[in-house]
């Protein structure tokens, strides 16, 4: 047999020998591996194929927009020379209008005169049809094609300016940052230049610094300092379209990389521990192996190869477990965000943690089994036979004399004979219940933010409006828009708002009730509609969680919804210039609120955005109203089988919420169960280090029961160590981890999301460490009490 | 004379192809005998008395201790029993390392639920009796073997156990320790202790015992008065 045989044939063997150690590695690398696996498909799905696509095509940092009016093109050009910046396309000419194709129109959007398709910033590529060739022509981008009816390539199609002029799309093309809805021949005039229309001129930048939104704006800020005033009307960044493109699995992103790190982290100490335990435990062979002629470099590998041929397997199969998991997951977060993102994690992940994870375990194992290549032949033989000296005496003394039971005292000191595996177990613990904490706190949070979102506490009841252009009555909640599905709005009148709102003023119980409407309009600056709800009556009691400012309060002021702002780069102070139907009006941003709403939501009255009607009524109820006779009197009592009360618990959905919650319980589930095999291993080890010990328990009279409180009890000062530790360390892992989530989402978040724990439950998750110490160690206490002292007895 | 000790027809088979350890092997040890137990080297000798002490169970046959017939217990209440009726001394010992000589004492007559002043008293007088008075606070491991083995006997008969039980007590100590040992069993069997030793060597068997019993190929050779 060669060297390398031998060392191989004494690590298999040690493989067969201990199976209880074999089978925890293997289960816990599995786990972790797939955890592993399923965070980087999010992390690759979340944000790889935005930043492909911005490096391929050499994105726009910021696309500025300028008032025509207001600054020349020669100006603006200049701007492109400005320190800071190291790449410039434009000016081009722009104009804010609609489409139509005579049957059906696109929302307003911005249209770029130019010629380039690809300029020292923002390539746009093609994918369907050519390139403009001159004036007649029109090339849409990609990114709009889901919001609206499809043009295609040949249609004619009008433009929503003064003459109405008619092109042809001769393509699709796509821009990294989206920067225009459709691009036309600079010279195309009629639609460029047209009487009436909007105008403005559009710069796109490439910046040095462009990491941060506060670098941007510091970017933006100097680029476009000594501008005439007013000439600057905003920027839109291209953070903001990475937020929009990312918002389906970005937010998951930092909860599923937290619970993978904790499983590699949990997976090596247990990987430590089990070598640790095999060294401990194999005194004697190391020294048989050593008086054999081993090496210790050998000793080495072969206490490190025990990891390593189970572990490989383990990963291998962790990987393929965790692409099986990613199928399912990917596919239910694209059907939630109506996307067609990757279906199952990258190769390239797999790759990576079947590379990384026997990497760190092997290393994990090289400290312990060092100890068992340093060890002298003579004195590793002679281990056992003769009375240990050290650790625990004296503690073990202390609790001996004790009034504690014989078992109870015993229990608690034997976590200091082994301080080192002691250690591990509590950090095991620790891991396990703060992922609990972390795992229980996520779901509360996320209920939290459902609750926000519903805002169901102030508004339980609406009334939407259908036929006003607003939400029908299926799927609606306070200012969400519905469906009209299977059950959507019957047949009959619109009904009239003035009277829907005199029957919920009669309604007894009616507390607060304000009429909305919605709109869309467009902000200079910014490519996209945004969504306004504009209410018709005091809404400051509509229940959205402020997260700074205030409500609005006068004509031209607005708040706007904290995803708005980070899409939008705007800020509470800022005022921006909100068009709609070609009307422009000036608001001031004087709060920021939490509120659902993928392009961002701005709120204001009625005096600050007029010519909408009431969609949808919603309304607060006096304390002790019965919600469900409440609505049921009110149907009645409208009498408009289109003018329905609906109660806003019942009609609220989140999948994305339901998503999360899922993927949370199912690794929650997983790593307690791999912090439960933790102490589950330690324990083993401890008992059947202790065999002969308890032999002698037993001998002298200890029943199997004490035994068990015996061995569970030291297990049971570990839990409540780790437990301990556990609950700040979850809390702290839960705040940092909803920062990230919250970033990650595009909002801020109240602080009713982060304070979800009280006293009660952090004294009851401090428990769940004990229980996660009793539930690893009740296999192995039983073994211990079921064994025979004979048998006991003749082990050493 | 009351039999503390009544084996009928036991056997004991630790692999079902293989031979017996023990094989119907009948024995009856009455109160104040001090019987030995010799044979060569896989007789059946320590199985004979893991089974007589209720650490193992037998295949065949009855084992019965102080009148109680141990087939049919419990591991609980084997545990129980021992705790009450059985005394153990052990080739090796077996003492605990964290504790203390006293403390090592001391467990065995906690674990019975002797009352704590009690069990000082009673432990103090044990190792007082057996020269242990200055080494009471002393580790294992700062003990000699026969201190060590002195320890072992003090926590065997701290709970006044009517059948003491000695496994080669001699076997991991010199010879000078072991005449000590050997006087030491023989003191207390004529003080009335019942006392059954396993042991091959002849001399502390006729030192010691009253009664030789020969094991041999699992099965009761001879048995005759020492």
């Amino acid at each position: 047999m060669s060297r390398r045989g031998a060392v191989r044939r004494v690590a298999a063997a040690a493989v067969r020998r201990k199976r209880v150690q074999s089978v925890v590695v293997a289960i816990v690398v599995l786990l972790s591996s797939g955890t592993a696996v399923l965070a980087l498909a999010l992390l690759d799905a979340s944000s790889a194929p935005f930043q492909r696509a911005f490096d391929r095509l050499t994105g726009a940092h910021a696309a500025a927009g300028f008032d025509a009016a207001a600054v020349d093109a020669g100006t603006v050009a200049a701007t492109g020379s400005r320190s800071g910046v190291t790449g410039a396309a434009g000016p081009y000419d722009a104009v804010t209008a609609e489409l139509s194709d005579g049957r059906a129109g696109r929302p307003a959007m911005t249209i770029v005169g130019r010629a380039e398709q690809q300029p020292a910033v923002d390539h746009l590529q093609l994918t369907a049809g050519q390139w403009l060739t001159g004036p007649g022509q029109i090339v849409l981008s990609r990114d709009l094609q889901g919001d609206g009816p499809a043009f295609r390539v040949g249609d004619r199609v009008t433009v929503g300016v003064p003459g109405s002029p008619a092109l042809e799309v001769v393509g699709t093309a796509e821009s990294a940052t989206g920067t225009a809805g459709a691009w036309v021949w600079p010279g195309q005039t009629d639609v460029l230049h047209a009487a009436g229309a909007p105008r403005e001129r559009q710069m796109l930048y490439r910046f040095a610094a462009a990491g941060t939104d506060d670098q941007l704006r510091t970017a933006l800020a100097s680029a476009t300092a000594g501008l005439p005033e007013g000439a600057y009307a905003g920027a839109q960044t291209w953070l903001a379209v990475k937020l929009r493109t990312d918002e389906g699995l970005a937010p998951m992103v930092p909860f599923v990389v937290a619970f993978a790190v904790l499983g590699l982290v949990i997976s090596v100490l247990i990987v430590a521990d089990v070598v640790a335990g095999a060294v401990v435990a194999g005194f004697r062979t190391i020294g048989m192996l050593k008086a054999l002629g081993f090496t210790p470099a050998q000793v080495v590998g072969a206490y490190a190869g025990q990891v390593l041929l189970v572990g490989v397997p383990a990963a291998l199969a962790g990987v393929a477990l965790g692409w099986l998991l990613s199928v399912p997951l990917l596919a239910a977060t694209n059907e939630a965000y109506s996307v067609a993102g990757a279906t199952a994690a990258p190769l390239r992940a797999g790759a990576l943690v079947l590379v990384a994870v026997p990497m760190v375990i092997v290393l994990a194992a090289i400290v312990p089994a060092m100890r068992a290549g340093r060890l002298p032949a003579v004195e590793a033989l002679t281990v056992g036979r003769a009375p240990r000296t050290g650790r625990g005496h004296r503690v073990r003394r202390m609790l001996a004399a004790t009034r504690l039971p014989v078992p109870v005292a015993f229990g608690s000191a034997s976590p200091i004979a082994r301080p080192g595996r002691a250690a591990v177990t509590v950090v095991a613990i620790l891991l396990g219940t703060a992922t609990v904490v972390l795992a229980t706190g996520l779901a509360s949070s996320l209920t939290a933010v459902r609750a926000g979102f519903d805002r169901v506490e102030a508004v339980p009841v609406t009334v939407p409006l259908p036929g006003q252009g607003g939400p029908g009555p299926a799927g609606a909640g306070p200012g969400e828009p519905a469906g009209a599905g299977p059950g959507g709005p019957p047949g009959g009148e619109p009904a009239d708002p003035a009277a829907v709102r005199a029957a919920i003023d009669r309604q007894a119980g009616t507390a607060h009730v304000a009429g909305m409407g919605r709109t869309h309009v467009t902000v200079a600056g910014h490519g996209r509609d945004i969504e306004a709800h504009v209410y018709h009556d005091e809404a400051s009691w509509t229940g959205y969680p402020m997260l700074d400012g205030r409500w609005y309060a006068a004509p031209g002021e607005a708040v706007a919804s904290s995803r708005l702002l980070r899409l939008t780069g705007l800020r509470v102070g800022d005022t921006v210039t909100a068009g709609v139907s070609g009307t422009q009006h000036r608001l001031r941003i004087v709060g920021e609120v939490f509120s659902n709403g993928d392009g961002g939501t701005l709120i204001t009255g009625a005096a600050s955005l007029p010519g909408t009607r009431p969609e949808l009524f919603e309304i607060g109820v006096t304390p002790g109203t019965d919600l469900r006779g409440y609505a049921d009197k009110l149907t009645t009592a409208l009498g408009n089988p289109r003018a329905a009360a609906q109660l806003t618990s019942q009609t609220q959905e989140n999948e994305t919420v339901a998503l999360m919650i899922g993927l949370i319980s199912l690794l929650t589930t997983g790593l307690a169960a791999v912090a439960a095999l933790g102490v589950f291993h330690s324990v083993v080890l401890t008992t059947r280090e202790r065999v002969h010990e308890i032999g002698v328990l037993k001998a002298i009279g200890m029943t199997p029961q004490q035994v068990r409180v015996m061995v569970v009890t030291s297990t049971v000062v570990l839990g409540m160590a780790g437990g301990a530790l556990a609950v700040p360390v979850g809390q702290l892992l839960h705040h940092r981890v909803l920062v990230l989530m919250g970033e990650a989402a595009g909002t801020g978040l109240p602080e009713s999301v982060f304070a979800v724990y009280d006293p009660v439950r952090l004294l009851a998750l401090g428990v769940a460490g004990v229980v996660l110490a009793v539930a690893g160690a009740l296999i192995p206490a039983g073994w211990a009490a079921r064994t025979r002292p004979a048998t006991a007895l003749r082990s050493e | 004379m009351t039999d503390v000790v009544r084996l009928r027809a036991v056997g004991r088979r630790y692999e079902n192809a293989g031979p017996p350890a023990l094989d119907e092997v009948d024995l009856t040890v009455s109160a104040g005998e001090a019987v030995a137990v010799m044979g060569p080297s896989g007789s059946g000798k320590s199985t004979l008395l893991n089974l007589v002490a209720g650490l193992d169970r037998p295949t065949s046959g009855e084992v019965a201790v102080a009148g109680t017939v141990l087939n049919g217990l419990s591991e609980t209440a084997l545990a129980r029993f021992r705790r009450d009726h059985i005394g153990i001394v052990f080739q090796f010992f077996h003492l605990l390392d964290d504790l203390t000589a006293r403390d090592n004492v001391l467990l065995a007559a906690h674990l019975a639920g002797m009352p704590r002043a009690a069990a000082q008293e009673r432990a103090g007088e044990l190792l007082a009796a057996l020269g242990l008075t200055a080494k009471a606070d002393a580790y294992p491991a700062r003990l000699s073997g026969g201190e060590r083995q002195r320890v072992a006997l003090a926590r065997a008969l701290v709970n006044r156990p009517p059948l003491l039980l000695a496994d080669e007590p001699t076997g991991a100590v010199d010879a000078r320790t072991g005449e000590q040992v050997a006087e030491l069993l023989r003191d207390l069997n004529e003080g009335g202790q019942t006392v059954v030793l396993v042991t091959h060597d002849a001399a502390l068997a006729r030192r010691c015992a009253t009664r030789i019993v020969e094991l041999r190929d699992g099965r009761v050779a001879s048995g005759a008065p020492a």
